[in-house]
């Protein structure tokens, strides 16, 4: 019987190898059919009335000459007169029409009356934010901090900060809903296709078991995906008022106002550290916004445990829009504000980065030895050694170069979530989830582990993914899906295989735990002679397929990664525009699957960081309390030309893979952010204090203009 | 992102299109490559009642030499313009200027005609023609009128074209030995419009001394403008580093300068100084016969 462990190293065909994803041509040729291009017969389209204040109170709404309007067909009131909008992009009505121009017209022509209420668009100062709208956390200390700043032979004080920024998904949020009789089908973008169905069905009181939800491909998530969200229940509100199918995405402008922000976070941070570097004080006030919400309490410093330190956190409770979690919640902004302080004292004590960050390793607790073997190798790839430069390029010209560094942790782990593994008597292979696959490579790695499994090719395993008609599966958040998915499917055909072995076993005159299936056949172990091919396995089950479920198995999956980030950039100092040339990044995380997906989410995750260093921030008018940037032409993200060269290491020594199958999603997107920081503060010799890094902070730190 | 409705029509020749601007006036719209007007209309900040779509008209398309002058037609692309071998001989500037415009789709639509007539306080071409001291020919039914660029631009999105009048060709005049002209510019990050827009034109004299220099300026204020403190601070020097400098520093004197999300008012006179030096310095290497 074969064992639900993983193989050994020498026995993985597929599990580890660099393979292509499975709807990779199904995507690049179109044919892959996102939310948005679903359009069952007689399809409506809705549109979004939203608020254009940050906070009002609804007073009137007259719908009355939308509803005149021949080829409306239903109406949504979101937020009912006497309701308050919270920022501004807050749904308030809806409308379905029979053509997108249509409904346009018609959310124009709804008139909604407002009571403007006060609004807070700022989160810069806690203590001017008034009463209501900040709350103190319970502070943390260990050790003596004040006493130990004071016995400190260096010490460095730095305010950073990073504002909210969005998640501006390749696909807005929507979805397309249709009724057929009292049973709801949904396409939608989401990250939880299992997940959905209780949130559907006491919305619109029916039994969860009509709702059906679907989702093959989607435009990524980041954490913002978990709901049905109340446009998605609009859409089949409005659906089932008019009979016909509604399809209701959010256009850009209300996804990037209203579908979702990532918590700012602000510090002012005092560290201390003895002459040859040993770092012994830590001190941080912070305060950030999640919106009216008042969002997650960061914990600083990040990873490494100063042993005297002290953190103060407000959260502040402002109209700046909706907290959602965002990739890594809480991590990028607790890891910048921590490696740029650190870096800061670095400078002061004069030493190398990476010599006083070596020298502090051990601070970061059990994976210390990890670390530090990261850093090595980092160092290595990006040529730390040759080409660092204390603070400040001092060749001649007007462009600067400079190294950065950064380090950063995540759990992974795998959520619940069940598979069912089907082989048919004609041989053929179905394994089924009700997982997403948000453009990690989920389907490709199911195939995987499905196909290894059974000592299939890939092609022979058919993976039904994306309903909520098959196993459920746990939402994708928190880099659990990998471990999840894996270790369910794992669990799965190891069982469904084991039924097999048990039918063929007579006929290869043994037992089935002597069996084992390799390269298409299924044969005695250690006598590879004594075989039957698959397909002739499989006539043996007569007439019925061999269906086995499996679960979520903690023996096949770990948690606790960790991973060094290095950038090098070139600052213009005339124009203070900052370019990223290079970022190495070195990271663990356990058993990969696909080597080829498993890179390329850090490749993707050291972009979407050059993103949130360089260029993405909401900005708000304080002045009206709205957003002046909601359309990707001012929400600006990287563009190819900006990104510069990308190496990515995976650990793979036996010690990492041996650990099991362990999440890799968000853990490389927490470091990119300080670590290109921390290179720009090397390249100009001064920190710009702030995330992202403008020209004009650039020039302003530099003394040379800019933010006048 | 869906224009309200429209009535649309393609006339063939000019004098079909300036019967229906006479006619809609003010209700009209002429639609040329349609890359500043078709945003517009998609976000409703603009909802004309009647769009005359002139881009059929043939002879307003393209470049000839003509009594030392270039003349371009209005629906000539900035792709044509940039390409163009008589452009780039007679006069780099506008070649450089026209090159750096958006992005390649933009450049194979957007005209410029429509780029003058819109005058975005951003857009490249103003600036430029600002320092070619360029004529724009503006027709209409009662005939044509040249307007000096120095009095086309008025302020935000505002010219001295009447609403019954079409901009038909713009004149540049040719310049002669020892002159050199460049255009340098800090493009806004996702559109590519001039965040600081610099260009620069320059003839050396006797002893090597600025005979004469114009520098229009993009994207720092309302409107494009002409630097006239920098260029008196540069008239009859020999060109240094230092002259040059100062100069530079003086491009953003006396000039509201705009303050966006983009860059602060601080920003841009701090760039529109290391533009307009990177400018003339690129000028005045040319007007001396060098490549820059
Ligand atoms: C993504 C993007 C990036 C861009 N980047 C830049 C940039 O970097 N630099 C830059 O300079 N520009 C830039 N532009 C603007 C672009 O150059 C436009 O093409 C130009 O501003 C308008 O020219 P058009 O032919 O498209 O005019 P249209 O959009 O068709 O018309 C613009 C206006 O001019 C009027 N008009 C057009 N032709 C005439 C005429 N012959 N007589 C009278 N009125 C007329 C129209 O009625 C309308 O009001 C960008 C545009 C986009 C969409």
């Amino acid at each position: 019987m074969a064992e639900i462990k993983w193989p050994s190293a020498a026995n993985r065909g597929l599990i580890g190898k660099s393979i292509s994803r499975i709807d990779g041509p199904w995507k690049s040729s179109g044919r892959a059919k996102y939310t948005y291009d679903q359009g069952p017969a007689g399809m409506l389209y809705a549109k979004l009335v939203t608020s254009p204040y940050a906070h009002a109170k609804v007073t009137a709404i007259d719908t009355s000459r939308a509803e005149r309007l021949p080829g409306v067909r239903a109406i949504h009131i979101f937020t009912a007169v006497g309701k308050e909008v919270n920022w501004e992009g807050h749904e308030v009505v809806g409308v379905a029409a029979d053509t997108e121009e249509l409904a346009e017209d018609a959310a124009r022509l709804i008139r909604v009356e407002y009571d403007p209420q006060p609004y807070l668009v700022a989160d810069t100062d806690a203590q001017h934010a008034g009463p209501g709208r900040f709350r103190e956390m319970s502070p943390r200390k260990t050790g003596d901090p004040e006493q130990a700043l004071q016995q400190a032979d260096v010490t460095s004080e730095g305010t950073y900060g990073q504002p909210v920024i969005t998640h501006c998904c390749h696909e807005a949020h929507g979805s397309v809903a249709e009724w057929k009789g009292d049973e709801l089908y949904v396409w939608i973008s989401t990250q939880n296709v299992s997940g959905l169905s209780n949130e559907y069905a006491s919305a619109l009181n029916i039994p969860a078991t009509n709702v059906h939800v679907d989702c093959q491909v989607m435009g990524g998530g980041f954490g913002s995906k978990f709901a049905a969200d109340s446009w998605g229940v609009a859409a089949a509100a409005m659906a089932r008022k008019a009979g016909r199918p509604v399809k209701l995405m959010l256009d850009r402008e209300v996804e990037l106002l209203s579908a979702g922000c990532r918590p700012s976070l602000h510090a002012k941070i005092r560290v201390g550290a003895k002459r040859d570097g040993t770092l012994i004080a830590w001190d941080s006030e912070s305060w950030g916004t999640a919106g009216m919400s008042g969002g997650g309490v960061p914990q600083l410093p990040y990873i490494i445990q100063v042993p005297n330190s002290g953190h103060r956190h407000t959260s502040i409770f402002t109209n700046i829009g909706p907290a959602r979690a965002w990739r890594a919640p809480n991590h990028p902004q607790m890891c910048f504000l921590t490696m740029a302080a650190l870096d800061d004292l670095a400078a002061k004590l004069n030493m190398d980065s990476l010599d006083f960050f070596l020298k502090n390793v051990g601070l970061t607790g059990e994976r210390a030895g990890v670390y530090k073997q990261q850093m090595l190798m980092a160092a290595d790839m990006i040529g730390w050694k040759q080409k660092w430069h204390s603070r400040g390029d001092k060749t001649p010209g007007h462009i600067k170069r400079g190294l950065g560094l950064s380090f950063h942790t995540w759990a992974g782990g795998g959520h619940m979530g069940y598979c069912r593994t089907t082989i048919h008597p004609d041989g053929s292979v179905e394994v089924a989830t009700g997982s997403q696959d948000l453009g990690t490579g989920t389907r490709t790695v199911i195939g995987i582990v499905a196909a290894e499994t059974l000592g299939l090719p890939l092609d022979a395993v058919r993976v039904e993914i994306g309903n909520n008609k098959y196993p459920p599966d746990g939402a994708s958040g928190g880099s659990t899906t990998v471990g999840g998915v894996s270790s369910s499917t794992r669990t799965s055909a190891t069982t469904a295989l084991n039924e097999l072995f048990a039918k063929a076993a007579p006929s290869l005159g043994t037992t089935a735990d002597k069996l084992e299936a390799v390269g298409g056949q299924i044969r005695v172990i250690g006598d590879p002679s004594k075989s039957i091919p698959w397909k002739k396995a499989c006539a043996k089950l007569g007439t019925t397929p061999i269906v086995a479920m499996g679960q979520r198995n903690f023996s096949l999956i770990s948690s606790g990664v960790g991973g060094v980030q290095m950038a090098e950039v070139a600052v213009d100092i005339d124009t203070g525009i900052v370019r990223m040339e290079k970022m190495v990044a070195v990271q663990d995380c356990g058993l990969i699957i696909d080597m080829k997906t498993a890179m390329s989410q850090v490749y993707g995750a050291c972009i979407m960081g050059t993103c949130y260093a360089l260029y993405e921030e909401k900005i708000m008018d304080q002045q009206t309390g709205t957003c002046l940037n909601p359309n990707m032409e001012f929400y600006k993200l990287s563009g190819l030309d900006d990104i510069g060269d990308i190496t990515v290491h995976m650990m793979t020594e036996d010690s990492y893979q041996d650990r099991g199958v362990i999440g890799l999603g968000e853990p490389p997107v927490i470091s990119p952010g300080a670590a290109i920081s921390n290179a720009v503060a090397n390249a100009i010799g001064v920190r710009v204090p702030e995330l992202p890094i403008t020209p004009d902070r650039v020039l302003a730190a530099l003394g040379k203009g800019g933010l006048v | 992102m869906i224009p309200a409705a429209f009535e649309y029509f393609a006339p063939k020749n000019l004098d079909e299109a300036l019967r229906l601007v006479e006619r809609h006036g003010d209700e009209a719209k002429l639609l040329a490559g349609g890359h500043s007007l078709l945003p517009l209309m998609k976000l409703r900040l603009s909802a004309p009642r009647y769009v005359i779509d002139i881009g059929r008209i043939r002879a307003l398309h393209g470049v000839r030499e003509e009594d030392g002058r270039l003349v371009i037609g209005a629906l000539t692309t900035h792709h044509d313009v940039e390409s163009s071998e008589l452009v780039r001989q007679r006069c780099l500037l506008l070649a450089e200027a026209a090159a750096e415009i958006g992005d390649v789709q933009v450049r194979n639509r957007g005209t410029v005609g429509g780029s003058l007539a819109h005058a975005d306080p951003a857009a490249d071409y103003p600036a430029a023609m600002l320092a070619l001291e360029a004529e724009i020919v503006a027709t209409s039914s009662g005939g044509s009128r040249a307007i000096p660029a120095g009095e086309f631009f008025v302020d935000l999105l505002t010219t001295q074209l009447r609403p019954d009048e079409i901009l038909t060709e713009v004149r540049v005049p040719v310049a002669g030995r020892r002159s050199g002209g460049a255009y340098r510019k800090l493009h806004q990050p996702a559109s590519g419009f001039a965040l600081v827009g610099v260009a620069a034109r320059v003839r050396l004299g006797e002893g090597e001394k600025i005979e004469s220099v114009a520098i229009g300026m993009t994207g720092v204020a309302a409107h494009a403008y002409r630097a006239a403190t920098a260029e008196q601070a540069l008239a009859g020097k020999k060109p240094g580093a230092k002259l040059l400098g100062e100069a530079a520093g003086r491009v953003t004197e006396g000039v509201d300068t705009l303050g966006d999300m983009h860059g602060s008012a601080g920003y841009r006179r701090a760039v529109a100084t290391v533009y307009a030096r990177r400018a003339l310095e690129a000028a005045i290497a040319r007007a001396g016969g060098k490549t820059a």
